[in-house]
């Protein structure tokens, strides 16, 4: 995890953020969430369909996928931690920049060097799967993979009927625009789709 | 005098010299090793050659609950048999009709398509090869027997060699020529193309294959397996099901045989 300091930072969210929090440096990978299901007991109410997963996450360092929020939430409370906020994950992502599109700036045409996402080129050789966490230049908190990969469940609520939770970040199988820092999605919270994980927060005392 | 201790000396030496080898025979007696039937055998009565079916599949590979691997186990899915490693051919039905005297009148219409003793024999009815293998000793496979042994010991794969399609010309004579598969509305001879994993030839492709077996509860037509020459890749798959009547013949049907291991040649257990 890194720590990620409280400045008076700029984000298209309303939540502000009032102190500093620590924030896991990678997605949660397939072998850290094997690890929480053989040490916790959980058991998801529908069993986990390792054959199809492995199709998109071949190895325990690619990032855990076909996760419902609701496992997400599991796993981060195992782990003594919680979802980020959408605040939280936004202020991240920004990386200490202000007003730039995506975690790393303004630029378009060097993206890949930063995440997976549809496509192929530069450091991204993963077309049709998610890539090993940790594949790509971080920003410049230190995080890797705030855009593409995986979406990141967090913790709220999209809507005010509360009927669907936040992603952010864009994955591996959307373009190019989804990768921006700003940009919102949601599922219902038992959705577990083969273009969504997550990461943890703690924060700090 | 000498020559009486010379000879005494010789006496002694091949009484001792002999005495030795036989000790040694005792100390360490031949070991018989039972193996078990043969894996490839010739049929006397047809000369057909055969392999070994061991009547063994491996499940697939899945996963528990914590995404850890659980490998596929070995299964027995029938006791062991022979399968005629080819297609019976026109050499093969001549010898059982020539013996026999069996009423086959075909032969003018058959040599247009099978021009050969080594291409498979064609317009048999489901009764004609039923009749050959009653005179071989043999019987014709079940249909789970024909699909179990076209897969060639892969698990869940499409045709006898695998998922693609695009190097079936390499195994198959069917429709059209590419690769391998020279003959375009033609009969190739048996054993033209690549053997699949258990070393039978034109599971897929050249002519249908008679089962045993009634096709469904109608009772009316016997199953018919492998695609044939005339038709697509698609009628390649190990899984495709035809029919006929059982009293039908034509270009594009054949067959080969299967023989139980016989009770004597049963030997020890199979290693897995």
């Amino acid at each position: 995890m890194v720590r990620i300091p409280m400045i008076s930072g700029y984000t298209e969210v309303d939540d502000p953020i009032y102190q500093d929090f620590y924030m896991d440096v990678t997605e949660v990978t397939v072998g850290q969430f094997k690890k929480f299901l053989k040490s916790s007991g959980y058991k998801p109410e529908k069993p986990i369909d390792w054959a199809e997963l492995f199709k998109f996450s071949p190895t325990d360092k690619h990032p855990m996928i076909r996760v419902s929020w609701h496992h997400a939430t599991a796993y981060a409370k195992w782990a003594g931690k919680r979802l980020p906020t959408e605040a939280e994950w936004e202020f991240a992502a920004r990386g200490g920049l202000v007003n730039k599109t995506f975690p790393w700036g303004d630029d378009e045409s060097i993206a890949r060097e930063y995440a997976n996402f549809y496509g192929t080129g530069g450091k991204d050789q993963w077309d049709g799967t998610t890539a090993r966490v940790g594949s790509f230049l971080p920003n410049g908190y230190g995080l890797y993979d705030m855009s593409g990969n995986v979406w990141e469940w967090c913790q709220d609520w999209y809507d005010e009927g509360k009927e669907y939770r936040v992603c952010r970040g864009g994955s591996w199988s959307n373009s190019m625009l989804s990768q921006r820092v700003a940009y919102r999605v949601n599922d219902v919270p038992t959705a577990a789709n083969y273009y969504v994980g997550f990461r943890c927060v703690l924060e700090s005392k | 005098m000498i020559q009486r201790l010379v000879v005494v000396l010789l006496i002694m030496v091949v009484v001792f010299v002999g005495c030795d080898e036989k000790e040694t025979d005792k100390v360490k007696p031949k070991e018989v090793v039972d193996e078990g039937p043969k894996k490839r055998i010739i049929w006397e009565k047809d000369g057909a050659k055969m392999v070994l079916i061991e009547g063994f599949a491996r499940t697939k590979d899945t996963y528990d609950d914590f995404g850890d691997l659980v490998p596929g186990k070995l299964v027995k899915v029938s006791d062991p048999f022979y399968m005629d490693t080819t297609e019976v051919t026109v050499g093969q039905f001549k010898k059982f009709v020539k013996e026999t005297g069996y009423k086959y009148d075909r032969w003018d219409d058959m040599v247009e398509y099978s021009p050969t003793d080594k291409h498979p024999i064609i317009l048999v009815s489901w009764f004609d090869a039923t009749a050959y293998c009653e005179w071989t000793g043999k019987r014709l496979p079940t249909e789970k027997e024909w699909e179990f042994t076209a897969r060639g010991g892969l698990i869940g794969k499409e045709f006898p060699w695998g998922d693609e399609e695009s190097i079936a010309s390499e195994y198959a004579n069917f429709e059209g020529t590419e690769g391998r598969d020279k003959w375009d509305k033609q009969i190739a001879p048996v054993g033209s193309f690549l053997p699949n994993g258990y070393g039978l030839y034109d599971m897929a492709g050249n002519v249908w294959e008679w089962c045993q077996d009634w096709y469904d509860s109608n009772h009316d037509t016997r199953v018919l397996r492998g695609g044939s020459w005339l038709f697509n890749s698609n009628f390649l798959r190990v899984a495709t099901r035809n029919n006929d009547l059982p009293s039908y013949s034509t270009y594009y049907y054949g067959f080969r045989c299967v023989v139980d291991v016989p009770e004597n040649q049963k030997g020890s257990k199979v290693k897995l």
